[in-house]
């Protein structure tokens, strides 16, 4: 398929579906998901190891040399930890690239905007590729990409719902409002959720419990690809426009006549 | 000296350095980071920082997330 590619920070990517690995079964269902959804990037949490320091690695089943690891900053409630996350990952060896969460409700985990304002800045100034999660509003899209955010994050629906995108034309107006990519972030449910995001023209989807808590995470990880990129093509594509009543497919002439007398 | 590592209190010998604190707990050192009091240590200086009593570590490394 004829495309550019996703660039996030000045790095190439041909998936523009980028992955979380949280919540599976098992490591090893994990390992073959990532596999399955063509995935490039996926995300992982910065979380205390546990002591003493034995035990399984999540790394032990994600090939670093083949997949781009984006850290969040998930759990945090204030610009100054996610700041200091960020700081974690990139000292752990993980890279520039940040997904920035700020977190201003425990029921809703919808971002305090405020404070993602605030840690956007710190970081992009610190040189770090900011990803941030936000809301779909596209005021708070624009100050994100003023402040130096490398893609702005929409969220379809909040995070784990599973309930779509809730705002498409919001979605829509944040693609004409910045210039950076838009990344839908949260609230993918199932594939087609994924290809209307795409459909709408959004750079990428960023998603975990739709696959990683469907029936098979195996297989969903595959409609999730393929809707990503059945998504995309239909976008570059460009839809036939909407009309109220029937066209006919078939040539009006030529049709045999069939009347009696 | 008593020390707090990841919200668990800890006797460990007097001035411990990071280094040696990461090798008794036989931490894994790829893909993890330290801050101490709240500040991230750089990994170069794992080896010359000496920890004090009362002093809160933080050990990490990636985990399953989204």
């Amino acid at each position: 398929m004829y495309d550019t590619n996703l660039v996030i920070g000045g790095k190439d990517f041909t998936s523009r579906l980028i992955v979380g690995t949280g919540k599976y079964s098992s490591n090893d269902v994990m390992r073959q998901a990532l596999e399955e959804s063509g995935a490039e990037v996926v995300t992982v949490a910065v979380r205390r190891v546990s002591l003493p320091g034995k035990g399984e690695s999540i790394l032990d089943f994600i090939d670093t040399t083949r997949f781009t690891l984006l850290p969040n900053t998930a759990g945090c409630y204030t610009a100054d930890e996610a700041v200091r996350t960020a700081y974690l990952a990139r000292e752990a060896g993980m890279g520039e690239l940040i997904k920035l969460e700020v977190i201003g409700d425990a029921r809703t985990l919808f971002p305090d905007v405020a404070g993602l304002l605030e840690a956007t800045k710190t970081l992009a100034r610190e040189g770090f590729t900011v990803m941030p999660y936000t809301n779909d509003d596209p005021v708070m899209a624009k100050r994100l990409e003023e402040a130096g955010a490398a893609v702005v994050m929409p969220l379809g629906a909040p995070i784990g719902s599973g309930l779509g995108i809730r705002n498409p034309y919001n979605i829509k107006i944040i693609l004409e409002t910045v210039s950076v990519p838009v990344i839908v972030d949260a609230g993918v449910g199932t594939a087609s959720d994924a290809a209307i995001a795409m459909e709408l023209g959004c750079d990428g989807v960023l998603m975990n419990t739709a696959i990683a808590s469907s029936g098979d995470p195996v297989a969903m990880a595959k409609a999730m690809r393929l809707a990503v990129q059945a998504g995309r093509l239909a976008y570059k594509a460009g839809r036939m426009s909407k009309k109220l009543y029937a066209t006919a497919s078939s040539p009006l002439e030529g049709v045999p006549d069939w009347t009696t007398s | 000296m008593t020390i707090t590592v990841n919200g668990q209190s800890m006797e460990v010998a007097d001035g411990v350095s990071v280094e040696a604190l990461l090798t008794q707990l036989g931490v894994p050192r790829r893909f993890t980071a330290v801050a101490v009091n709240r500040e991230v240590m750089p990994r170069g200086d794992y080896e010359s920082a000496a920890l004090r009593p009362g002093d809160r570590v933080e050990i990490v490394r990636p985990m399953g997330g989204g």
